[in-house]
């Protein structure tokens, strides 16, 4: 089986073709203007031609992610949960008033809390979807939420654990 | 002559190669690299390089994630699947997100809480800042960098707003870098975001 595929990002794609010219199975060259998966045997000759760098090369199976030290991962959470504190004050302000320059500048607030949580869960052991620790913090809210339970299942069949 | 390192973006001001000693810029005076208040400077002291090294214990067991905590690892989830390609998933994710914010308790306070948050907040990233570095772990150090920089513009912005109210955002845009989180109040955003360096494509203005 293929390692990688060959993926198109249309937001900097110039239409240059110079992929069609050379993808040896045609994968490269089709209607919906992303590549054919089901053809592409991931040789990367379409990303070495590309002018604009458009098309990367996607593994098949991730590696796994770099682990993370309980102590570190606690103290990540900490810091998340006193941006998370700041959400829902924040929040309430942000109900609270009618002047348009406040309600941005707490959305802007709002915004910049969450990217960092975000990023402080990424290093806390939540970087990739098909990681075992993503895996079975699904299985976990397959039983605990029951309205959500079709969305998880089916994250759980197309997300392959990659460890 | 003397050194001073914006806390925000990291620009070194050195009175030896600059025509004006720092002490002598105006109060108006802004980084040049970031447009921070010359308040966001300090001195840069040659010994302090001794960092502290020790891991913060933590006796509090690892409970079960709250509704809030879900809400922002399934948002980031969705984010990685976005990078993947995996358009899908990342909606299922999305859904997931939402579903779990929905649930998220709206608390009542005022700027001076989210000031003591912000203070709380930075001491924490400091702790979190030494286990990491104890631990050898450079993804948390990388995150902790990130959110260190944008924790003290948090505090400049809270400050500045305190001191001149309204008329400190007013007839002006606010924009927020979407990788980091470094919040920009002016007409036009900097070319290259301050804290992590992402290209100004990634700073979106806030509507």
């Amino acid at each position: 089986m293929a390692k990688f595929h060959a993926y198109r990002n249309l937001k900097i794609c110039t239409k240059d073709c110079l992929c069609l010219f050379v993808c040896p199975t045609g994968a490269a060259d089709n209607e919906t203007g992303q590549i054919d998966f089901t053809k592409c045997i991931g040789c990367g000759a379409c990303a070495n031609a590309c002018p604009s760098r458009a098309i990367t090369l996607i593994p098949n199976k991730m590696p796994s992610q770099q682990p993370h030290d309980e102590k570190v991962v606690k103290a990540l959470f900490k810091v998340a949960n006193t941006k998370i504190e700041q959400i829902k004050i924040l929040k309430g302000l942000l109900q609270n008033t009618k002047e348009e320059q406040e309600q941005k500048l707490y959305k802007a607030l709002i915004h910049a809390n969450k990217v960092g949580i975000e990023d402080l869960m990424r290093e806390a052991g939540y970087m990739l979807p098909e990681s075992k620790n993503t895996h079975e913090l699904l299985e976990e809210l397959k039983e605990k939420t029951p309205s959500k339970k079709e969305e998880i299942i089916k994250l759980l069949e197309k997300l392959e654990v990659n460890e | 002559m003397k050194k001073y390192r914006c806390v925000i973006c990291g620009y070194i001001y050195d009175d030896a190669v600059e025509k004006v000693k720092f002490e002598d810029l105006p109060d108006d005076w802004t980084c040049p690299l970031c447009g921070s208040p010359k308040s966001a400077f300090e001195e840069v002291k040659e010994e302090q390089t001794n960092e502290k090294e020790e891991v913060v214990e933590d006796d509090e067991d690892l409970r079960t994630l709250t509704n809030e905590e879900l809400t922002y690892i399934c948002s980031n989830l969705a984010k990685a699947c976005e990078k993947e390609y995996k358009e899908e998933e990342q909606n299922l994710f999305l859904e997931l997100s939402k579903h779990f914010e929905e649930k998220m308790k709206i608390v009542e306070g005022t700027l001076e809480n989210i000031k003591e948050l912000n203070e709380q907040e930075n001491k924490e990233i400091k702790d979190a800042f030494s286990t990491a570095t104890k631990l050898e772990d450079r993804g948390a150090k990388r995150v902790l960098t990130w959110a260190e920089k944008t924790s003290n513009m948090t505090k400049l912005i809270l400050d500045n707003y305190k001191e001149k109210g309204l008329d400190y955002i007013k007839n002006t845009k606010i924009w927020v870098c979407d990788i980091c989180g470094f919040i920009y109040i002016g007409d036009t955003p900097p070319k290259v975001c301050p804290v992590c360096k992402v290209p100004s494509l990634k700073i979106l203005e806030v509507k």
